[in-house]
């Protein structure tokens, strides 16, 4: 595993579990959480977060759910070898890209500083 | 014996002040992790700031060093006091007193750097935790091994001291054995034994601090400081235990006072020696990796005046301390509510132990004869002896010479009450006024007492009424 913090904010609108589930995607796609990587145990990270080990688990069985991680009782939580590619945008997701772009369009945003920072996210060597 | 209460308060009292000045007043701040509880940030060491914080410190750090030289002065004058009461009472309430007043600064300096933070707008991220995914769980310093064998030993030596008790061992032959004093100071020792051991593991498991984006440096920094607290535990614990086994020997084969005082003093002096060298190994640690720390977590406000932990969304209990030694509970946990709630009950009963024991020690002992028994009495304390069951009595003209030992019970410079060893004839009761040298001793088929009262007519009386029967 390379350098992967999590950050959580408790006072967000978004469920803790959601941030959880939101980063680790992110550690996937940027690299810094490898195929076949072991996760921390449910227990072991709610107690370095502070949070309940449900909310821990509810992020490890909706990434399971999705597709990015498997569980096993003997060796808890790792990220998919094999990650199932539907190369599509799924439509909640379009939607939201589609709020973000007209935000940034309504306060000015220039159309290449959008791409430059999905180039960005994306990674421009991909 | 209040000399001995005396020497013990202040050889721990002082050194604590001043171990307080040192550890939590902060001098060459610029190096520092924390000032008064609150982050060192690099805000702090610019422009106007700096001589701020600069004004802070010093003013803060010059009342800290008023209160401790005034902690010493007033300690060194209470060990002039006589008297067990008196010095009970005085000194449980300028430890309390001495305490609160050294943290007193640090309070304040914490408010003031709040304050100045606010006044620089320095914001920052409310409710924001972060976590290295790479160390969750894993960064561990306390080999169980290391902590569990002493522990062993010590639970091995309680065994033994049973067995003394109990007359399985005949090690040894004196007033001691079958006392269960043997037993009962090994298993309180063996009990303090058992918390450093619960300790440790609980430091062990304390959250990683995340000082950077690079996990081996997060990995190292917590592993070094956990390596530390562990290092501690185990010391500390071979120490308590080393020192049961000095004592349970002494008291075996060879107990005098002033040996007895010379190991006290010498585990005192080991028991600080190795918080001071944990405090080095501390410094140096936080020295090493202060220029590896990227990250700084705000989360200052959580920390009521940089001293206790207020976070009712964080479930964890124990947290590691912002000031001091060690870690503290999460106050808005329900356990640590509980907590605090025991340290405020304690500190209440501290103070009503000492207003108790100064009730025993001014009310008279009284000793009469009321419906054909004789009546030992004492506030709450009644010792009925019916006639009926009175096989033999006699008068003793010198308590002093009286050779007694507590197993339970009160045993003050004033007066003797409860179950007591005397004259190597365990299981008497005993209800005695120091300062009356007559005594009667008053046999029954199941114990003997030895009884008598604040007034000596009251004791002749006694014996008279007994004589007649």
């Amino acid at each position: 595993m390379k350098d992967m913090i999590i950050r959580i904010n408790e006072l967000s609108d978004v469920p803790i579990y959601m941030q959880i589930r939101n980063q680790i995607v992110m550690g996937i796609s940027s690299g810094e959480l490898a195929a076949g990587e072991q996760l921390p145990t449910v227990r072991a990270l709610a107690l370095e977060m502070g949070i309940n080990t449900m909310t821990v688990s509810k992020a490890y069985q909706l990434l399971k759910t999705e597709g990015y991680v498997m569980t096993d009782r003997k060796n808890g939580a790792r990220v998919r070898m094999e990650i199932q590619k539907q190369a599509s945008i799924p439509e909640a997701n379009k939607a939201e890209l589609k709020r973000i772009v007209s935000e940034a369009r309504i306060s000015g945003v220039k159309k290449a500083e959008i791409v430059a920072l999905v180039d960005e996210y994306y990674g421009l060597d991909r | 014996m209040s000399m001995y209460l005396g020497l013990i308060m202040f050889s721990c009292l002082v050194p604590f002040l001043w171990i307080i000045y040192v550890w939590v007043y902060p001098r060459k701040w610029r190096d520092k992790k924390l000032i008064f509880g609150v982050k060192n940030r690099a805000e702090f060491q610019e422009g106007e700031a700096a001589p701020e914080v600069d004004e802070i410190v010093r003013r803060r750090g010059g009342q800290a060093v008023m209160i401790s030289i005034s902690g010493t002065v007033i300690s060194a004058l209470l060990l002039l006091l006589r008297g067990m009461t008196v010095q009970t009472a005085a000194w449980t309430g300028f430890i309390l007193l001495a305490l609160f007043a050294a943290y007193v600064p640090y309070f304040l300096g914490n408010m003031e750097m709040k304050a100045l933070k606010k006044k620089l707008g320095v914001q920052g991220e409310e409710g924001v935790t972060l976590v290295d995914l790479s160390n969750a769980g894993s960064v561990r310093a306390l080999k169980p091994v290391r902590i569990w064998l002493p522990t062993i030993l010590g639970a091995v030596t309680v065994i033994l001291a049973v067995l003394v008790d109990l007359k399985v061992l005949p090690v040894a032959e004196n007033w001691v054995v079958g006392s269960f004093l043997l037993t009962f100071v090994t298993a309180t020792f063996f009990a303090t034994g058992l918390l450093m051991l619960v300790l440790a593991f609980v430091f062990d498991r304390f959250k990683n601090e995340v000082i950077s984006r690079d996990s081996a440096v997060n990995a190292n920094y917590n592993r070094a400081k956990k390596k530390n607290f562990a290092d501690m535990f185990v010391l500390s614990c071979w120490i308590n235990y080393g020192f049961m086994i000095c004592w349970m020997a002494s008291f075996l084969f060879a107990y005098s006072d002033l040996l007895f005082m010379i190991a006290l003093i010498a585990y005192m002096v080991l028991l600080f020696g190795g918080i001071f060298l944990f405090v080095l190994r501390n410094k140096k640690i936080e020295a090493r990796y202060k220029k590896e720390i990227t990250i700084v977590e705000d989360d200052d406000d959580l920390w009521i005046g940089g001293m206790f932990y207020y976070n009712p969304k964080d479930k964890r209990l124990n947290v590691e301390k912002r000031v001091g030694i060690g870690g503290t509970v999460n106050v808005a946990h329900p356990l640590g509510k509980l907590f605090m709630a025991f340290a405020g009950l304690s500190i209440i009963g501290a103070v009503a132990c000492v207003v108790w024991i100064g009730m025993m020690e001014a009310t008279p002992m009284r000793l009469y004869v009321e419906n054909d028994a004789v009546v030992c009495h004492q506030l709450w304390d009644e010792y009925v002896i019916p006639a009926d069951e009175i096989t033999g009595s006699s008068l003793g003209n010198d308590l002093s010479k009286l050779h007694l030992a507590r197993i339970s019970g009160v045993g003050m410079d004033t007066m003797l009450k409860g179950n007591f060893i005397v004259e190597d004839q365990s299981g008497c009761k005993v209800f005695l006024w120091r300062g009356t040298m007559s005594y009667v001793v008053i046999r029954t088929k199941d114990r003997t007492y030895y009884v008598n009262s604040s007034d000596d007519n009251e004791v002749q009386e006694v014996y008279q009424w007994l004589s007649q029967q």
